[in-house]
């Protein structure tokens, strides 16, 4: 997990929320810390869109403060604002409509100096492009599972399925993915 | 009859599922190796993909929020309560006296006595209360319709420049940059500039100089470039800045 500086390691992010649901706003800021940036690229590379991650992060913050009371004690954070998220990129897929022909992965990678472009920055793009192609839901769950490491137990609960299900789905995403990915190589060899 | 390996099979073994047969038939199987390497090049892939910074603005923005949002569910606070006593006190005894001789002067004066008052009571906020009493004190100035004296826009760069809180000093900035069409105010906010060591506040002053296309703050923005201890995202933003006030 990336975690800003100054993060009080004694104290948990459970109850930082509880301090929050006390009327303790200022810890919010600590919490923001500790998942702005997962939550941020989390939407990033479900929507890879620049500006709705932004708009969408802000966002999600707004809501855990004002859905604050809503937290019940001793519920995992990180699975609350991970379905508070989820929940987010769903509304979203259904009022957006993505343009993926103008889609250009370079948007939603970290800026480089020109002499760290090499090999694994090209191999990014190539991936970015091929989850490109994925339908919307597909690319999410690969999110979720690859990029933000949860368990398949927790997605299950958050997308009510089962474990075995859910791990299914990843590995059949994971199988799509590499014939778009390796497709897409072939057309630009 | 020679068992299928599906891609599934393949992944589960990537993501650390043992499974010793098929590890024996990837070492003689030339075409279901391709496949795994194939599978393990894309998860290779995701797995060392890079996050990306979380845009300053955001937790501006947010931090902003939190500060509204506290105000309005902390209630009146302790010096708004005496602002507010001693103000109705002497505007009681000020209409008591005009109601006695309907002096318009008087009333001049006692409006004038009214605000240096209030002044007064929103500077000692700022020096002697908590941080979130002190940023309501620094809302309450910015809230304010009417002019502000020049005493009071220095509490405020000087509690911008000063402040041990950063989300005071923050909500000094937002206040200070209502009076940017002032020249000292713009001067002070260019000399803000460097002395303030919060990457939030740095790239907020930049953005107020910027919109006020103040061009004394080339300076100390290639300062900002060239100083090592400043974060990448205010240098990026002083790059910036330069380009649009040059």
């Amino acid at each position: 997990m990336d975690r800003a500086a100054g993060l009080d390691l004694g104290i948990t992010d459970e109850h930082l929320m509880a301090q929050v649901k006390n009327g303790q706003l200022d810890q919010l800021n600590e919490l923001f810390d500790r998942y702005s940036k997962r939550i941020y690229n989390y939407f990033l590379k479900s929507t890879l869109d620049r500006d709705d991650s932004d708009d969408l992060t802000q966002e999600l913050f707004i809501r855990v403060m004002k859905y604050r009371k809503s937290y019940k004690e001793g519920q995992t954070v990180q699975y609350w604002i991970f379905q508070i998220a989820r929940n987010m990129t769903k509304d979203h897929f259904r009022k957006m409509k993505v343009h993926k022909d103008q889609f250009n992965p370079v948007e939603v990678m970290p800026e480089v100096m020109e002499e760290e472009l090499d090999e694994s920055r090209e191999r990014e793009k190539q991936l970015y492009k091929a989850m490109n192609e994925l339908p919307d839901d597909k690319r999410e769950l690969l999110v979720l599972s690859k990029f933000e490491g949860l368990k398949y137990e927790q997605i299950a609960v958050m997308r009510k399925t089962s474990v075995s299900n859910i791990k299914v789905q990843v590995h059949r995403t994971l199988k799509e993915l590499k014939e778009l990915y390796f497709a897409r190589e072939n057309e630009w060899n | 009859m020679k068992k299928e390996i599906t891609d599934e099979e393949l992944i589960e073994l990537i993501e650390g599922g043992a499974n010793k047969e098929l590890e024996q038939l990837l070492s003689k199987d030339s075409d279901l190796k391709n496949r795994f390497n194939e599978l393990k090049e894309v998860v290779d892939a995701i797995e060392s993909s890079q996050s990306v910074d979380v845009p300053a603005h955001i937790k501006m923005n947010f931090q902003e929020t939190i500060m509204t949002e506290k105000s309005k569910s902390s209630g009146q606070f302790s010096w708004m309560h005496i602002a507010a006593a001693v103000t109705i006190l002497i505007l009681g005894f000020g209409l008591g006296r005009i109601s006695d001789n309907s002096n318009t002067s008087e009333l001049a004066s006692l409006k004038s006595e009214i605000e240096s008052l209030k002044e007064v009571t929103l500077t000692s906020a700022l020096q002697e209360y908590s941080a979130s009493e002190r940023i309501m004190a620094v809302n309450q100035i910015e809230a304010s319709t009417r002019e502000v004296s020049p005493e009071l826009i220095s509490t405020l760069i000087n509690t911008l420049n000063s402040d041990k809180s950063p989300n005071v000093r923050y909500a000094a900035l937002q206040a200070v940059a209502n009076y940017i069409d002032n020249e000292d105010v713009r001067a002070q906010l260019v000399k803000s500039l460097e002395s303030q060591n919060d990457a939030l506040i740095q790239i907020s002053l930049i953005t107020i100089l910027v919109e006020a296309e103040e061009r004394s703050a080339i300076a100390p923005l290639k300062d900002i470039i060239d100083n090592e201890e400043i974060s990448p995202e205010v240098k990026q933003q002083a790059e910036i800045a330069i380009q649009v006030l040059t």
